[in-house]
């Protein structure tokens, strides 16, 4: 057996020099953000300072990491999981409320938000439970119980008033998609959010009528086979539960500001002042940029602190605005081959365990880098998560730096798994 | 492997829909870089920021007791921008609006306001101002409500831009002399004016962006420099003197059909001027404050200015009041004229007392020639230590310098002598003789005369005013005599009409003809200047009333009974007075004002004699009793955040919530009560807020 899996050698140099490209992008614009508060750069007041306080945090995790019994990671799974349970909870009692959301605690100053933790435990069991059982997932049962493991810190994160965070959990869909759930249940999740969305658009009663007279028309055409005219009839169901569905989410569980932004996003020009103000001036920030930008620490939309939560979830808008056309395509690109390399790594894994991972934290990380700069192009409504590697927060940072790493630790032991 | 081609394909298929994504994004990018960049960057360069003045709330001036005399409260300019409403609001909703328009204005007819609307939206007008009178908060929320503007700036088109406006809450009274503000707040006459630097304030600077619709936007950016509000200017003015002197002035000048008439009533010790009427005849005959007469109206004194002469007389010769002066049977020719006196065929032989009390102008001149005639200088300069000559620095601007000839003059004469101690071929003012006859009071000490007493910020007095400067006129044996004398005019010379036996007036009377095209006509100048009550003199005053046009020409018969008027309701008041406070004093409890602007509570507070301290240096406070004295608690105000604004007054409130971009509504009065946002919430998710008052 050769003795490799403490080599920090062996981990993969791509990934690596992208990962640190990223940080270090994040650092100058977060620091950009940070100039024109007239505070000293080593001041706990300065995001930056505090953001590179948590860089070189992650980088020792990292490097701890490489030094970890591989089988630990394996074993660990569970008792993460429970924990970072454990933490949603107790955020309920001992948290602290940001921007509306109770899911942060509050420890010397540094804050750290679990919800970010628990994706990476989620992905951890989620591995564990693939590679233990080899699970069919063209059963539905199966799928189900599988779903709970993804459900539960979701609804958490959803009762902390989390809803963007919550909703990165249905990413983890496209791993069950590679792993083997079938394709219709897909199409039909992806249905019912698109007939959602439409409900959001049209009139509820047009829906109906346009639906019903689908399903007619189905019958119509199946009107031989009675299991299809169930199953269509299920169908027709789940569709007029969506249709109505979206007036009970809007109304109890959407925040007001949560459905002002929805609702801005449709009509960003009927309240510029309120909800459609971060968009709009994340609008003006990046259409200003032009190609190569104003230049680094140049963007007046940044130095005058118009895009509110700049250096969180509107980062992109710095990069827009500061680096242009330009720089806003070289860190689409170093995200998009960061992504195929991780999906290229994953299918190469030969143990499941791995594999799953590797899929969770693509899956995950596509989820955040589109989401994120869709909306702050204003493609999305704003759900605020983070951009990962580069918005202003160390939980963000160091559930991804743990994700990344972990997959690559698991890579560069690949031969020895596969002896296991 | 079929499996491994079916799970390659859901993977494909996944990957497919990521690109779509991805080139989703890549073409939003490119959209908003290059499509629009022109659009965006316009925007981001578009005037975005500026610094927009926040105007500073002009200064109170205040009276003698802390009443307010004039002060700053909100009104609004309505005007439209008929561009906005959209086509379907703008014709469904315009009749009703001109309806409202013209019922609440009352100035045009509806049709005349639909006209108006109409054709200013066919221009493509963007700003029509409704009309000329600015509303107050109330009428503001009332249109606010109606049909087109009840939708707002944005959607409605309704502008209301607010503006200070001056407000008296004693309106006419003392007009002239609290004085006036133009269109811009700036003081233009009286002490609006002279203090105007002081009452003005600094405005304060904020950066704001501009956004859609010329709207601008405050940006708390931690740059903002708040106004500072002017300072409040504490006269000495009395509120109910000055409505006693502005109402038997009043009384006085339509008795006698006048020009015009002056007041000036001044606390004996100090110099404070207590109230102070200008009235004069406007062409539909109505009594109307214009001209300060009692500080600019310089005229020939007359029989007046004969306490000078013989204060001056008694000073420079050995001579006793009842030595005897012939005055001969009423006409002398001194030099190249003649001169004359009221009663016909004379006085004769009389005494220096007679000669004042009666008013003897031969008496008068015969002495004052007779002693001074050879160094003409000296009498002169007796006038100047009486102070006729000072330039008040005074605290009204405009106030005249009176204008006596030195002996190097061209225009002086051997009649010179004669006819000043008479008091003619002088220019003097009103206040320029009541001071003299003051320092009489005083015991011959000589006391600058002073309207404003104080400037102040809230309880920190910024400057004082004070009296310190003072002289003595004459001998304490001289001003003695002399207040005799002036007893004895009243008792039995020329105003023994206004006598009284329940105190004493000393006081002299004045008649002066009028000079009318270089010639003196019989048209009459009368005054009366004295104080009261003799035997301890509290107040001294002049009343001036010039031109009477009835049977009565004679200062004793016009002036001298305002002037008693005046002095009797002061009399009978002052007791009184003070026993209505002490019965008052009892029944006020402490207001209950739980949070609000600190320097208004502690405003408050002092004037209500309550004992408070501050422990804060916050701008907003609330309250916390400990025993019998308040404490001013700091309430931290962070700008992103909705603030608390439980148990302050809806003025406080208003400003507080407004000031952070709310849109305030309100039920109820009294303090705040309940507020529909919880305080402490963030400030940029919430557009309205409510808030009930009970």
């Amino acid at each position: 057996m050769r003795k490799i899996q403490n080599n920090i050698f062996s981990i993969d140099p791509l990934i690596t020099i992208i990962f640190l490209i990223l940080v270090f992008i994040g650092f100058i614009s977060i620091y950009s953000t940070q100039i024109q508060d007239d505070v000293s750069f080593f001041s706990f007041n300065n995001e930056a300072f505090k953001q590179l306080i948590w860089i070189i945090f992650s980088f020792v995790i990292l490097i701890s990491i490489f030094f970890l019994e591989h089988r630990f990671i394996y074993n660990l799974a569970l008792p993460l999981y429970i924990f970072s349970i454990f933490l949603l909870i107790s955020v309920f009692f001992v948290g602290i409320e940001v921007s509306g959301s109770k899911s942060w605690f509050s420890v010397f100053g540094f804050r750290f938000q679990p919800s970010e933790f628990s994706k990476f435990s989620t992905a951890l069991l989620l591995a564990k439970i693939f590679d233990s059982y080899n699970l069919n997932l063209k059963s539905l049962k199966n799928l189900i119980y599988i779903s709970i493991v993804i459900v539960l810190p979701s609804l958490l994160i959803l009762i902390q008033g989390d809803f963007g965070t919550a909703l990165v959990f249905s990413s983890f869909l496209l791993v069950f998609l590679r792993e083997g759930m079938s394709f219709h249940l897909l199409l039909f999740i992806v249905g019912i959010v698109v007939i959602f969305l439409l409900g959001l658009i049209f009139d509820p009663n047009i829906l109906y009528i346009v639906f019903s007279f689908c399903f007619l028309i189905s019958i119509g055409l199946f009107k031989k086979n009675f299991r299809n005219f169930v199953n269509l009839f299920i169908i027709y169901v789940f569709i007029m539960i969506a249709i109505n569905g979206q007036g009970v989410i809007l109304n109890d569980v959407l925040k007001p500001y949560q459905k002002d932004r929805i609702e801005s996003l449709i009509n960003p020009g009927a309240d510029p002042l309120g909800a459609g103000w971060n968009i709009t001036q994340s609008k003006i920030a990046i259409g200003s940029g032009g190609i190569f930008g104003k230049g680094f620490m140049n963007g007046t939309q940044t130095r005058l602190d118009f895009v509110p939560e700049q250096s969180t979830d509107f980062i992109f808008s710095v990069v827009g605005e500061e680096f242009g056309f330009v720089g806003s395509l070289f860190l689409i690109f170093l995200y998009s081959l960061l992504l195929i390399r991780i999906v290229q790594l994953a299918e190469n894994q030969k143990d499941k365990f791995a594999r799953v991972f590797g899929y969770s934290i693509f899956s995950v990380l596509t989820f955040h880098y589109m989401v994120n700069i869709a909306m702050t192009l204003g493609m999305f409504p704003v759900i605020g998560i983070p951009l990962p590697f580069i918005s202003y927060g160390g939980s963000s940072l160091l559930s991804f730096c743990l994700f990344l790493f972990v997959f690559m630790k698991l890579n560069s032991i690949k031969e020895l798994l596969l002896s296991r | 492997m079929n499996i491994k081609k079916e799970i390659l394909f859901r993977v494909r298929i996944a990957f497919i829909i990521i690109a779509i994504v991805s080139i989703a994004i890549i073409y939003s990018i490119i959209d908003l870089q290059f499509n629009q960049g022109e659009y965006w960057e316009s925007k981001s360069k578009d005037i975005n920021l500026s610094y927009l003045k926040i105007k500073a709330s002009r200064g109170n001036i205040l009276s003698d007791d802390g009443s307010i005399l004039a002060t700053s409260l909100p009104f609004y300019k309505v005007a439209f921008d008929p561009s906005i409403p959209s086509e379907e609001l703008f014709i469904n909703k315009v009749d009703s609006l001109s309806y409202l328009l013209s019922t609440f204005f009352k100035d045009k007819s509806k049709n005349l306001y639909k006209n108006i609307l109409e054709n200013s939206r066919k221009n493509g007008n963007r700003y029509l101002l409704i009309n000329r009178r600015k509303v107050d908060y109330q009428e503001k929320k009332i249109i606010s409500q109606w049909p087109i503007f009840r939708d707002g700036r944005l959607k409605g088109g309704i502008i209301f831009e607010k503006i200070d406006e001056r407000y008296r809450p004693f309106s006419k009274l003392g007009y002239r002399t609290i004085g006036s503000v133009d269109e811009n707040n700036r003081g233009t006459v009286g002490i609006e004016y002279s203090f105007n630097s002081y009452l003005t304030g600094e405005d304060g600077e904020a950066l704001h962006q501009k956004i859609a619709g010329n709207y601008w936007k405050p940006i708390y950016d931690g740059t903002e420099k708040s106004p500072k509000n002017g300072y409040d200017i504490f006269t000495t003015i009395n509120v109910n003197l000055q409505d006693i002197t502005e109402h038997v002035l009043l009384k006085g000048l339509i008795r006698n059909d006048a020009d015009y008439g002056c007041v000036i009533l001044m606390d004996v010790e100090t110099g404070d001027i207590k109230s102070i009427s200008n009235l004069s005849k406007n062409e539909n005959g109505n009594y109307v404050e214009v001209y300060n007469y009692a500080i600019q109206g310089m005229h020939e004194p007359g029989s007046t200015f004969k306490l000078a002469s013989l204060l001056a007389y008694l000073e420079d010769s050995n001579s006793s009041i009842f030595d005897s002066i012939d005055t001969g049977e009423g006409e002398m020719k001194f030099y190249s004229e003649i001169m004359k006196d009221h009663k016909p065929g004379g006085y004769g032989k009389i005494t220096i007392k007679e000669v004042f009390e009666n008013s003897s102008n031969i008496g008068i001149a015969k002495m004052i020639d007779n002693q001074f005639k050879d160094e003409p200088e000296n009498y002169l300069e007796y006038l100047n230590n009486f102070g006729f000559n000072k330039n008040f620095d005074f605290q009204i601007f405009g106030s005249a310098i009176p204008s006596i000839k030195s002996v190097n003059d061209s225009a002086w004469s051997n009649l010179s002598l004669p006819w000043i101690a008479h008091g003619y071929e002088i220019m003097l003012t009103p206040l320029h003789t009541l001071s003299f006859y003051n320092a009489v009071a005083n015991d011959g000490i000589y006391v600058n005369p002073r309207i404003v007493k104080e400037i102040r910020r809230a309880n920190q007095v910024i400057k004082k005013i004070d009296n310190l400067e003072t002289f003595k006129i004459s001998s304490s044996n001289s001003i003695k005599i002399a207040t005799k004398l002036l007893e004895g005019v009243v008792q039995n010379g020329t105003a023994n009409n206004i006598n009284n036996s329940y105190y004493k007036i000393a006081g002299k009377t004045g008649t002066t003809k009028k000079v009318l095209n270089g010639k003196y006509v019989n048209k009459y100048y009368t005054s009366f200047v004295g104080f009261f009550p003799s035997e301890n003199p509290k107040y001294s005053c002049i009343v001036v009333i010039d031109n009477p046009k009835k049977y009565r020409i004679y200062g004793s018969d016009v002036a001298a009974p305002v002037f008693r008027e005046i002095a009797d309701k002061i009399f009978l008041s002052d007791k009184n007075y003070f026993k209505e406070i002490k019965s008052d004093e009892l029944s006020i409890s402490f207001p209950m004002i739980r949070s609000g602007y600190r320097e208004d509570l502690i405003n408050i507070s002092n004037n209500l004699g309550l004992s408070n301290h501050s422990e804060s240096e916050n701008d907003w406070v609330k309250t916390k009793v400990i025993d019998n004295s308040i404490f001013w608690e700091g309430i931290n105000l962070n700008s992103n955040l909705i603030p608390n604004v439980i148990g302050m007054t809806l003025k406080d409130a208003i400003y507080l919530l407004e000031s952070r971009g709310l849109e305030v509504s309100f039920s109820g009065r009294g303090r705040v009560k309940k507020q529909t946002i919880p305080p402490g919430k963030l400030l940029k998710n919430y557009k309205k807020i409510k808030i009930n008052l009970g």
